[in-house]
C-alpha cells in the first residue's frame, strides 16, 4: 500500500521536476536566442559599417541622390489640383523609373573554394516547404522523408523527449531533493554519518564494480552520491522508451564518469609554454599535433579529410633527416670541447649506420603488430629501442663517456619540464647533434644538452634492467586514448566495403592512404584493391611499385602524351619536376597547365539571370581554346547515402546541385559551393566536367568544350553518362532562330 | 437601274471607307515607333548622348579633318594658348577713348512685369548709365573713395518686337580718365552702372512706397515670379525645350556678387563695394529710390585688363536692393539641359534683361561697327565675322570657352535649327571611285546625285498592304539626319531604327526601301543593362567620367568577297539569301547583361566589375569555423590551440599545395606571426608544430633549424623594440584570434557543469556564438589589465 503510494509519489515528483527543468531550459533557450539575435544584429551593423567604409574608398558613383531627380531630365510634371480655391495647385516633377525585371529565386548558400566534408545527418533538420499544393496533395512524400531519418526530426521536443543533459539534471535534482527531505530521517542519519566517507571514496575511485555492489547493498547509504533506485524506476516509468531501470542507471554512471572533470584533465598535456609544463615523453608532447595534423592539406583538424583519411606520421623519414652530428665545434663552449665528447659523437656516427640497418630488419618483422596495438601512431622507433642498441655496443667499445664523468657544474643544471620534453622531442630527429638541439631549445647550451643526454641514457639503462617488454608496455600505456570526437562519419568503412561488392570494378573509389607497415603494396593493400595509385601520403616506401611515377614532360601537360593527363590526374608538384608543376611564385604556371585546380587558377565568373532557366553563370573573359580550365565545382562532400536522402528533396524541388565525385562520395553544392554551381545543363554545352585526382583528392574540374567568348553563359552536361536518365535537369529552351 | 448606281455609290463609299480604314491601320502600325523615334530625336537634341559607335558609314558627314594631325607637335598647343593670351592682353583699347553704348531694349517677362512694382504697363522705361569709380587713396586712413557720375539717360522701349529696327542715339562715354582720376589718384575699379527707372512723369505712386514695404513685397514677388514661370513652363513642355535649346543655356548673367568675386582679388574691395550703395542713398536719395533695376559692369579688372569688348550684350538686372535679392531664390527645378542645374545660366531666364550694344571708338572716328584698326585685334576677333552679329556674353570667367561656342550658337535666333545641320560638312570623298566602278556598283553615282529619290514603302497589316512615300533627299525620315549618301542613309536606318525592318532594293529611278514594323523588337540589348538598375541617368552624367561596363562591341562584319574593296558598298545592304553558316548568337558578344553579386544578389556596379569574389579563399565564416572546431577540443591545451589556429588560417589564406613549398611557407608564416607568437609566448609550441611537420615528412631537419634561427633573430629584434615601449597592439586582428581562443578555453574551465563543454559541439551554432560573445567584453577587460600589468613590470 505504502509502496504503491510511495511510487506514485515519486512519479509525481519526477514529473514535477522534469517539467520544472524543461521550463528552465526553455527560458535559457529563449534567452540564448535573444542574445544571439542581438549579437547578430550588432554583427550585421558592424559589417554594414565595414561595407560603407569599403564603399567610400571605392570611388563609386552614388546610386541615387536621396530621391531627388535633379540630375534627370524631367519630361512631365504631376499636378494635384485642389478644390479649395485659395490653395494653389501642387506640381511635382514626374520621373518614371524603369521597369526592373524580377530576379530568379536564389536560396542562400555559403561560398567555399574548396570541398568541405560534412557528416551524414542523422535527423531531418527541416521539413522542406514547397508550397501549399505539395503539402496538401503529397503528404506521403514528407512521411517518406521522415522515415528516411528513422522518424527523427530536428527540434522534436514534444512529450516524452528526454536527452542526456536533461536526464542528468533531472536525476541530480531529484537526488538533492531526496537527500534534503530525508525520507527516513531517524535511521538514515545514523547510517549516513558512518558510511559517508566510505561512499565518497568509493565514488572517487569510480570503480564500476564497487559502485554496483554498493548500490545493490543499500541504496540509502550512497544516496548522497548516487541516486536511489526509486528515482530511476520513476523515470523509467515515465519514459518507457528509454529503457529499464538498469539501463538508466548505467547511462547515468556513464554520463557522470565522462563529465567528471578530474578524469579528463590528465588527458590534456599541459601547455609546454605555460608554467605548469611537465616533463613528458615525446609521444605525449606531440600527441595533439600528430593526431590533428592532416598531411594532405597541411592543416590541423582539416575539414576536407576525416581523421580516418588522414595519413599518420611517416616512419620512413630518412630523407628529411639531413642533419649530421657536428664534426666541428659550434663555439667556444661547444660540447665537443668536453673530454670524450668527440669520441662519443664519432662512435654514434658509426653506430647509426649499423643501427639503421638493424632497424630496417626489425621493422619488417614486428612493425605490423605494433602498428595495430597503438592504433593512432604506430611504432615510430622509440628512443628507448635505439638506446638499447647503443648499450649493447657500448659494452664493446667501453670508453664512452658517462654522465658521472662530466664536470659537476654541468651535472647540477636544473632542467624544467618543458626543456626536458623538448629535448626528447628533438633528440629523435637530431640524434646527437647537441649543438642543433641547444639552438632549438634556446635556453640551454650544448654542453648542458650533452650532459642531459648522457643522463637520460643512463637512466634508461637502469630502467632497462626490467627488460624491454616493460618499457614497451609503458610507452603504450603512456600514449593516451584517441581524441574524443563525436559524430564522425559513421559506419563509413562498412558501407565502403559493401559498396565495393555491389559495384563493378570500373567505378572510381576514393583514395585513402594505405598504412601497412613493412609490407609491400600487394593485394592486401587497400590502394591496390581499390585500383588507386599509392600517393606520397601512403606509408609505403617511395619506390613502391603502386606509386604513380609522375611525368617528365617538357611541354604543358595538356595532351595525352602526358602520363598524368592520361591518368586523369593533375601533376603532383612533388613528383613532376620537369613540367614546371613544382614552380611556384613568379615563374609559376609558365609551362605546366595541368595544375590549375590545385592552384585555384579559375576564370572570373559572373552571375546573372540565365537565358535558359533561373540563374546562370557567365564568363568574364574570352576562353581561347578547348580544354581550358574554367573553375572547380566545389561543395560539401557527402556520402552516397546522404546524397540519396538529400537527393529526394532536391528532386522534389526540381533543382539539384549534386555531383558524383566517386563511388564513395558526392559533392553537393546546395549549401556550400562556388559560383560555377549556377551553370545550367545543356545537351550542347560549352563546358564539360571532369573528375580529376588532385594530390590524392578527387576534385571536379569544369573545362571548356570549345572556345568561349566573353559574356557567354556556361553550360555543361549534367548527365552521368549518355545512357543515364536525365535526373536533375532544368528546362532547356530551344535555340531561338533569329 | 438604280441598282448599279447604288452599287457604284456604295463602291465609292466603300473606297472612302477603305481608305480611312487603311489610313487607320497604317497609323496603328507606324505611329507608335515613329513617335518614339521623334521623341528620341528631340531628346537627343536637348541632351545628346555620346556613345562609342562606328559611324564609318557616315564618314562624309564628318566635319573634322585629321590633316593637321601629322604636323602636330605638342608645342603647338602651348603656342596657341600663348597667342590667345597675348591677344587678350592687348585688348585694352588704348586707342579708343570713347565707349559707345546703344541700349536696344528692356526685356521683361510680362508676368513679372505686372507682379513687380511696375504698377502700370509701360512701353518705355528710362535707362541711365553712370560711371562708378573706386579710387585708391594714398592716405591710409580714408581707404577708398567712390565717385559716381551720371553719363546719360535714354528712353528704352520695353519688350521691343524688333530690336534691330530700333535705333537709339548712343550714349558716349569718354574714358580718358579710365586709368587715373582727375586729381591723379589711381583708380582701382571702374564700372558702369545701369539703372532702369520708370518714366519720371508717372512715378508718383511708386515713389510713395517706402523701401521697407518694397522689400517685403519683393520677397513675395519673387516667389510668385517663379510660380508663374513654372506654370507657364509646365503648360508647354515644348516651349521649355525650345527655349532652353535656343537661348536659355547660352546666356550668361552677371550677379552683383559674382562680378565682385571674380574681379576683385582682394576681399577689401569686395567689402567696400557692398558698402557702396548705401553711400549713394545719402547723396542721391531721391533718384535712387525710384530706380527699379540696376546692374553694374566692370570695365576692367584690377590688372587693368579690359573686360568689355565690342558686341551686343545682354545684361541681367537685379532688383534694386541687393540685400533682398537673393540669387538662390531663383533656383528652380527645371533643369532641362540634362545635367545639373547651372544657377548662373538659369537665372538669366528669370530676371529682366537690358540689351545694349557696346562699341569702343576713337574720338574722331565715329561710326557703327567700325573694324578694329589694330592688327592684334584683327587676329583675335577674326573668328567671329561681324555679319553674324555675334552676341557677346558677359562672362568674365571664361571668355575663351564662350567664344568657341559662339559659332554654333549664332543660328539659334532664327528658330530651332538643329546644330547638327548647321555643321559644314567637308565635301571629301575617299579616293575609291575607281574601285567602285570596278565592282559593278549599282549606285555609283547615286551618292552624288542630289535628286536621288527614295521610295519608302510601308508595309503593314501582315504584309498585305502598302503605302509608298517618296523623298528626294537623303534625310532620315525619323530623325531628320542628313545622311549625305544613300549608303549612309540605309545603313543608318538599319542600325539606328531597330523598331522597323528595312529592306533595300535598287530601282531604275532611285531606290526603294521597304519598311515594316519589326515585330521581334523587344527593346533588349538596346542599352547598357546597368542603367536599368538604380542608376537612372548615369549615362547622361555631366559630372565627369564614369566607368561603364562596355556593352556594345563593334562587330566588324565584312563579307569575304568584298574584302579587298574598302568602299562602302550598297550591295551589302541588299537582302541576302540565308546562307550564313555562322550562328547568329556569335554576333552579340560581350557583356550585354547586368551581373549580380553572388552572395548578395545585388547588381554589380561598373566599378566593382573587376573584383572577383572567388579570389578570397578564406571567407569569414570559414575562419570562424576553423577556430570554433579547434576550440571544441577538450584535450588540446591552450598553447597548442593558438598555434594550430594561426597555422590553419595562414595555410588557408596562402594556399600551400606541395611539400616542396613548405619551408618557404613556414618562413613566411614566421615572418608574419613571429611578433604575435613572441607576445603570447608560444615559441615552444611553434617548435613542436615544426617538429610535427618534420615527423610527417614535409619539412627537412635542416630547414627546421634555419627556421628557428630566423625566428630567434626576429625575437631578438622585437624584444629590443618592446623594451622601449611595451604596447600590445589592440588593433591586431590576429591577437583577437588568440583572444577568442583563450576565452573559450576559460569557458570550459569556469563552468562548473561539465555538460556545457560536452554539448558545445552539438549545440546550434548561434547559441555557441552568443556564449562566446557574451564573455568577449570580459575577456577584453582582462587583456587590458594584463597589458597594464606587463607595462608595470617592465618599468
Amino acid at each position: 500500500m505504502s509502496n504503491i503510494h510511495h511510487k506514485v509519489d515519486w512519479k509525481k515528483r519526477v514529473r514535477q521536476e522534469y517539467f520544472r527543468l524543461r521550463q528552465i531550459k526553455k527560458f535559457q533557450r529563449s534567452d540564448n536566442i535573444k542574445t544571439a539575435f542581438t549579437s547578430n544584429l550588432s554583427c550585421i551593423s558592424e559589417k554594414l559599417d565595414q561595407l560603407q567604409e569599403h564603399c567610400s574608398k571605392l570611388k563609386a558613383q552614388k546610386i541615387s541622390s536621396g530621391g531627388s531627380f535633379a540630375h534627370e531630365p524631367v519630361t512631365k510634371s504631376c499636378i494635384a489640383k485642389s478644390s479649395v480655391h485659395s490653395f494653389r495647385d501642387q506640381a511635382v516633377p514626374l520621373s518614371t523609373l524603369n521597369l526592373v525585371p524580377n530576379l530568379p529565386i536564389c536560396y542562400t548558400w555559403v561560398p567555399v573554394q574548396q570541398n568541405f566534408m560534412v557528416e551524414d545527418e542523422t535527423i531531418l533538420h527541416n521539413i522542406p516547404y514547397m508550397g501549399d499544393e505539395v503539402l496538401d496533395e503529397d503528404g506521403a512524400f514528407i512521411e517518406e522523408l521522415i522515415k528516411n531519418y528513422d522518424g527523427k526530426v530536428h527540434g522534436d521536443r514534444e512529450g516524452d523527449f528526454i536527452n542526456d543533459e536533461i536526464f542528468l539534471e533531472l536525476v541530480e535534482s531529484l537526488n538533492k531533493l531526496n537527500v534534503r527531505r530525508g525520507r527516513r530521517p531517524t535511521r538514515k542519519r545514523a547510517n549516513e554519518g558512518g558510511k559517508h566517507k566510505a561512499a565518497s571514496t568509493a565514488a572517487d575511485s569510480s570503480n564500476e564494480d564497487e559502485d554496483l555492489t554498493l548500490s545493490d547493498d543499500s541504496s540509502d547509504v550512497i544516496s548522497l552520491t548516487f541516486p536511489c533506485d526509486d528515482i530511476f524506476s520513476a523515470i523509467a516509468d515515465l519514459f518507457p522508451d528509454k529503457g529499464t531501470v538498469e539501463d538508466l542507471k548505467e547511462k547515468y554512471k556513464e554520463l557522470t564518469e565522462v563529465y567528471d572533470p578530474d578524469t579528463q584533465l590528465p588527458d590534456c598535456t599541459p601547455n609546454i609554454d605555460g608554467p605548469s609544463a611537465k616533463s613528458v615523453p615525446r609521444e605525449r608532447a606531440l600527441h595533439s599535433f600528430h593526431e590533428l595534423f592532416c598531411r594532405r592539406c597541411y592543416k590541423y583538424d582539416c575539414f576536407q579529410h576525416s581523421h580516418t583519411h588522414r595519413p599518420p606520421a611517416k616512419i620512413n623519414r630518412r630523407k628529411t633527416l639531413d642533419i649530421q652530428p657536428p664534426s666541428t665545434a659550434c663555439g667556444q663552449f661547444c660540447f665537443l670541447h668536453l673530454d670524450g665528447a668527440k669520441e662519443f659523437s664519432m662512435f654514434h656516427k658509426k653506430l647509426s649506420s649499423i643501427n639503421t640497418r638493424k632497424q630496417q630488419n626489425r621493422t619488417t618483422g614486428c612493425g605490423g603488430a605494433s602498428g595495430s596495438s597503438s592504433g593512432s601512431r604506430p611504432s615510430t622507433p622509440t628512443p628507448s629501442e635505439s638506446e638499447t642498441d647503443t648499450n649493447e655496443e657500448k659494452d664493446v667499445s667501453g670508453d664512452i663517456i658517462k654522465f658521472t664523468d662530466l664536470p659537476a657544474s654541468l651535472q647540477d643544471i636544473e632542467w624544467d619540464g618543458a626543456e626536458s620534453t623538448l629535448f626528447r622531442v628533438l633528440h629523435e630527429t637530431y640524434l646527437n647533434n647537441f649543438c642543433a638541439i641547444s639552438q632549438l631549445i634556446h635556453t640551454k647550451s650544448c654542453q648542458q644538452v650533452f650532459a642531459f643526454a648522457l643522463k637520460e641514457s643512463a637512466s634508461l639503462t637502469t630502467q632497462q634492467g626490467s627488460g624491454t617488454i616493460a618499457l614497451d608496455h609503458e610507452t603504450i600505456e603512456l600514449s593516451p586514448p584517441k581524441k574524443k570526437r563525436k559524430h564522425r562519419l559513421w559506419s563509413l568503412h562498412a558501407r565502403r566495403v559493401q559498396q565495393k561488392r555491389d559495384n563493378s570494378s570500373s567505378h572510381v573509389y576514393n583514395y585513402q592512404p594505405c598504412n601497412h607497415i613493412g609490407q609491400p603494396c600487394d593485394n592486401s593493400c587497400q590502394c591496390v584493391a581499390l585500383g588507386n595509385f599509392c600517393e606520397k601520403f601512403c606509408q609505403c616506401v617511395s619506390d613502391c611499385h603502386n606509386r604513380f611515377p609522375g611525368c617528365r614532360c617538357k611541354a604543358q601537360c595538356n595532351t595525352k602524351q602526358c602520363p598524368c593527363y592520361l591518368a586523369v590526374r593533375e601533376c603532383d608538384p612533388d613528383l613532376c619536376t620537369h613540367c614546371g608543376a613544382d614552380q611556384f611564385g613568379d615563374n609559376a604556371g609558365k609551362s605546366c597547365k595541368n595544375v590549375l585546380i590545385q592552384r585555384g587558377m579559375h576564370k572570373h565568373l559572373l552571375l546573372a539571370p540565365s537565358d535558359v532557366a533561373g540563374w546562370g553563370i557567365y564568363i568574364k573573359e574570352d576562353v581561347q581554346t578547348k580544354n581550358e580550365f574554367i573553375s572547380e565545382y566545389c561543395g560539401e562532400i557527402i556520402s552516397q547515402d546522404e546524397a540519396d536522402r538529400r537527393g529526394k528533396v532536391y528532386d522534389k524541388y526540381m533543382c539539384s546541385f549534386l555531383f558524383n565525385l566517386n563511388n564513395d562520395f558526392v559533392v553537393d553544392a546546395t549549401r556550400k559551393g562556388n559560383k560555377i554551381r549556377f551553370a545550367n545543363h545543356s545537351v550542347n554545352p560549352n563546358c564539360y566536367a571532369k573528375v580529376m585526382m588532385v594530390n590524392g583528392d578527387h576534385r571536379i574540374g569544369i573545362f571548356s568544350n570549345r572556345p568561349v567568348q566573353a559574356g557567354e553563359e556556361l553550360f555543361f552536361d549534367y548527365r552521368y553518362s549518355q545512357s543515364d536518365a536525365m535526373k536533375y535537369v532544368g528546362i532547356e529552351r530551344e535555340m531561338e532562330p533569329v | 437601274m438604280p441598282r448599279p448606281k447604288k452599287t457604284e455609290k456604295s463602291k465609292k463609299e466603300e473606297i472612302v471607307l477603305d481608305l480611312r480604314q487603311d489610313r487607320e491601320e497604317f497609323l496603328r502600325a507606324f505611329e507608335k515607333p515613329t513617335q518614339i523615334y521623334r521623341f528620341l530625336r528631340a531628346r537627343h537634341i536637348i541632351s545628346p548622348t555620346y556613345l562609342h559607335r562606328s559611324l564609318f558609314y557616315l564618314k562624309n558627314r564628318c566635319s573634322r579633318t585629321n590633316a593637321r594631325r601629322e604636323a602636330f607637335r605638342v608645342d603647338d598647343m602651348l603656342k596657341v594658348c600663348e597667342h590667345k593670351n597675348a591677344s587678350y592682353g592687348f585688348t585694352t583699347p588704348r586707342y579708343f577713348d570713347q565707349l559707345k553704348i546703344a541700349i536696344l531694349g528692356f526685356y521683361i517677362d510680362p508676368g513679372v512685369h505686372y507682379a513687380n512694382s511696375l504698377s502700370k504697363k509701360l512701353n518705355t522705361v528710362d535707362a541711365e548709365i553712370s560711371i562708378q569709380k573706386t579710387l585708391r587713396c594714398r592716405r591710409k586712413d580714408c581707404e577708398i573713395v567712390h565717385t559716381e557720375e551720371v553719363v546719360g539717360a535714354v528712353e528704352v522701349p520695353v519688350n521691343p518686337r524688333n530690336p534691330d529696327n530700333y535705333e537709339e542715339e548712343p550714349i558716349i562715354i569718354s574714358t580718358t580718365d579710365i586709368k587715373q582720376s582727375k586729381d591723379g589718384q589711381s583708380i582701382k575699379n571702374y564700372s558702369l552702372m545701369f539703372r532702369v527707372y520708370e518714366p519720371q512723369d508717372d512715378s508718383s505712386e511708386s515713389e510713395d512706397e517706402s523701401s521697407d514695404n518694397l522689400q517685403s513685397d519683393e520677397e513675395m514677388d519673387v516667389d510668385e515670379d517663379d510660380e508663374q514661370k513654372n506654370k507657364k513652363l509646365k503648360d508647354d513642355p515644348a516651349a521649355i525645350s525650345l527655349r532652353n535649346l535656343t537661348m536659355g543655356s547660352r546666356r550668361k548673367r552677371v550677379f552683383r556678387q559674382e562680378s565682385k568675386e571674380c574681379e576683385s582679388d582682394d576681399s577689401r574691395s569686395c567689402k567696400n563695394e557692398t558698402r557702396a550703395p548705401r553711400k549713394f542713398k545719402k547723396f542721391n536719395n531721391q533718384r535712387f529710390e525710384s530706380a527699379i533695376y540696376d546692374a553694374d559692369l566692370s570695365v576692367f579688372t584690377s590688372e587693368k585688363k579690359s573686360l568689355l569688348l565690342d558686341g551686343e550684350y545682354e545684361l541681367s538686372l537685379n532688383r534694386k536692393c541687393p540685400e533682398s535679392n537673393d540669387g538662390r531664390r531663383n533656383a528652380t527645378w527645371e533643369a532641362l539641359d540634362g545635367g545639373r542645374e547651372i544657377k548662373v545660366l538659369s537665372t538669366m531666364n528669370h530676371c529682366p534683361i537690358l540689351k545694349f550694344k557696346l562699341l569702343w571708338m576713337e574720338d574722331d572716328k565715329p561710326g557703327p561697327l567700325a573694324p578694329p584698326p589694330d592688327e592684334d585685334k584683327a587676329t583675335s576677333f577674326g573668328e567671329e565675322p561681324d555679319s553674324k552679329r555675334a552676341r557677346r556674353r558677359i562672362n568674365q570667367k571664361c571668355n575663351d570657352t564662350e567664344k568657341a561656342s559662339e559659332n554654333g550658337n549664332c543660328n539659334a535666333e532664327n528658330g530651332p535649327v538643329l546644330p547638327v545641320d548647321s555643321i559644314q560638312y567637308r565635301k571629301l570623298w575617299p579616293p575609291c571611285d575607281t574601285e567602285r566602278s570596278e565592282n559593278g556598283q549599282l549606285e555609283a553615282n547615286s551618292i552624288y546625285d542630289p535628286r536621288q529619290i527614295v521610295y519608302y514603302q510601308f508595309i503593314y497589316n501582315t504584309e498585305s498592304q502598302q503605302q509608298t512615300e517618296a523623298r528626294d533627299d537623303l534625310y532620315c525620315p525619323w530623325c531628320q539626319l542628313n545622311c549625305m549618301s544613300l549608303y549612309g542613309l540605309i545603313k543608318h536606318l538599319k542600325t539606328c531604327h531597330p523598331r522597323f525592318n528595312f529592306s533595300y532594293t535598287p530601282q531604275s529611278q532611285g531606290s526603294s526601301v521597304e519598311v515594316s514594323v519589326n515585330e521581334c523588337y523587344d527593346g533588349s540589348f538596346c542599352g547598357n543593362p546597368q542603367f536599368i538598375f538604380a542608376q537612372p541617368g548615369m549615362a547622361f552624367s555631366r559630372r565627369g567620367p564614369v566607368r561603364r561596363v562596355q556593352a556594345t562591341d563593334t562587330l566588324v562584319y565584312r563579307p569575304r568577297k568584298e574584302r579587298g574593296a574598302r568602299n562602302l558598298n550598297l550591295n551589302e545592304l541588299l537582302e541576302k539569301e540565308e546562307n550564313d553558316s555562322s550562328p547568329t548568337s556569335h554576333y552579340s558578344a560581350g557583356h550585354h547583361r547586368l551581373y549580380f553579386h553572388s552572395n548578395s544578389s545585388l547588381p554589380i556596379r561598373p566599378c566593382e566589375f573587376d573584383n572577383d569574389s572567388e579570389e578570397e579563399t578564406d571567407p569569414d565564416w570559414l575562419r570562424n569555423h576553423i577556430k570554433k572546431m579547434l576550440d571544441e577540443f577538450t584535450d588540446v591545451n591552450d598553447g597548442e590551440k593558438p598555434i594550430m589556429k594561426l597555422w590553419n588560417l595562414y595555410i588557408m589564406k596562402h594556399r600551400c599545395i606541395a611539400d616542396g613549398q613548405m619551408s618557404n611557407s613556414c618562413q613566411h608564416f614566421i615572418d608574419l606571426y613571429a611578433s604575435l607568437i613572441i607576445r603570447h609566448n608560444l615559441r615552444r609550441n611553434l617548435l613542436l608544430h615544426l617538429v610535427t611537420l618534420l615527423d610527417f615528412g614535409v619539412l627537412k631537419a635542416s630547414a627546421l633549424l634555419s627556421l628557428i634561427k630566423h625566428f630567434d633573430k626576429i625575437a631578438e629584434k622585437t624584444s629590443k623594440v618592446t623594451s622601449k615601449d611595451e604596447i600590445t597592439n589592440g588593433s591586431d586582428i590576429l591577437s583577437e584570434d588568440i583572444r577568442s581562443n583563450d576565452l573559450s578555453m576559460e569557458d570550459v574551465d569556469d563552468v562548473s557543469l561539465p555538460s556545457v563543454s560536452k554539448q558545445s559541439r552539438s549545440r546550434s551554432r548561434t547559441v555557441s556564438i552568443c556564449s562566446e560573445k557574451s564573455t568577449n567584453l570580459q575577456k577584453l577587460q582582462e587583456i587590458i589589465d594584463q597589458a597594464t600589468k606587463t607595462k608595470k613590470d617592465t618599468k
